[in-house]
């Protein structure tokens, strides 16, 4: 089973997890969270709105776990993004990866991230404490 | 031939609004329609550098050519996670 979410609503890890059904083959599950932090380049941050052109990241999303599937034997992907007004502290992003082993479950979930971050269609602007806000490249 | 434009972004920002529709001669391109949209910008070179685009949401080239009914997408950097 895969899942890609696109929410305005917090992530609630504990329930998406729960989602995943067990396969017997499968000995590795590595989980990914993305948390607002209260920092960036030298600026204090306060929170981050996050906007996305929904139609086409579910679309690259859905390909990018495809992608994933023609490298590495992985049994199950769930990825859910938040959008909206977020704080420090709020998860954003989490990903889960389920494979028969660790090794492949590592490195998907390493490959989806970056892949995410270079392709889909999904911005920060960042506040920060005086006050200002910026849209964000990312630069990781 | 009839487009919608679909912002985001910084672009909203800059345009004050998130989708327009234009009215453009057939084979426009991508990047023509960029400029039909910011003709007002001094930096359009520049803008249209740090630009992606997507047709009906795949990405294309700046010269991709434009038909009737396509949904054209300017993508500033993206910046999830």
């Amino acid at each position: 089973m895969d899942a890609i979410i696109i929410t305005t609503e917090p992530i609630d890890v504990d329930a998406l997890r729960a989602q995943l059904p067990a396969h017997p083959c499968c000995g590795a599950h590595v989980q990914f969270e993305g948390i607002v932090r209260n920092h960036n380049h030298g600026k204090a941050v306060t929170g981050i709105d996050y906007e996305c052109f929904v139609e086409m990241a579910e679309r690259e999303l859905a390909l990018i776990v495809t992608e994933a599937k023609t490298q590495w034997p992985i049994h199950d992907v769930l990825l859910a993004h938040r959008m909206g007004a977020l704080q420090v502290g709020d998860v954003s992003l989490v990903l889960c990866v389920r494979a028969p082993h660790r090794a492949e479950a590592f490195a998907a979930c390493a490959w989806i991230i970056t892949a995410l971050k270079k392709r889909v269609p999904i911005w920060k602007k960042e506040r920060y404490a005086d006050g200002h806000t910026e849209w964000t490249a990312c630069t990781h | 031939m009839h487009v919608t434009i679909r912002l985001f972004a910084k672009l909203k920002e800059m345009a004050g609004v998130s989708s327009l529709a234009l009215d453009l001669p057939p084979d426009t391109t991508a990047a023509q329609a960029l400029g039909a949209v910011f003709h007002d910008e001094p930096n359009l070179a520049a803008l249209r550098d740090a630009l992606l685009f997507a047709i009906n949401t795949t990405y294309v080239p700046a010269d991709a050519c434009l038909h009737d009914g396509d949904e054209l997408a300017f993508i500033p950097p993206v910046s999830g996670g």
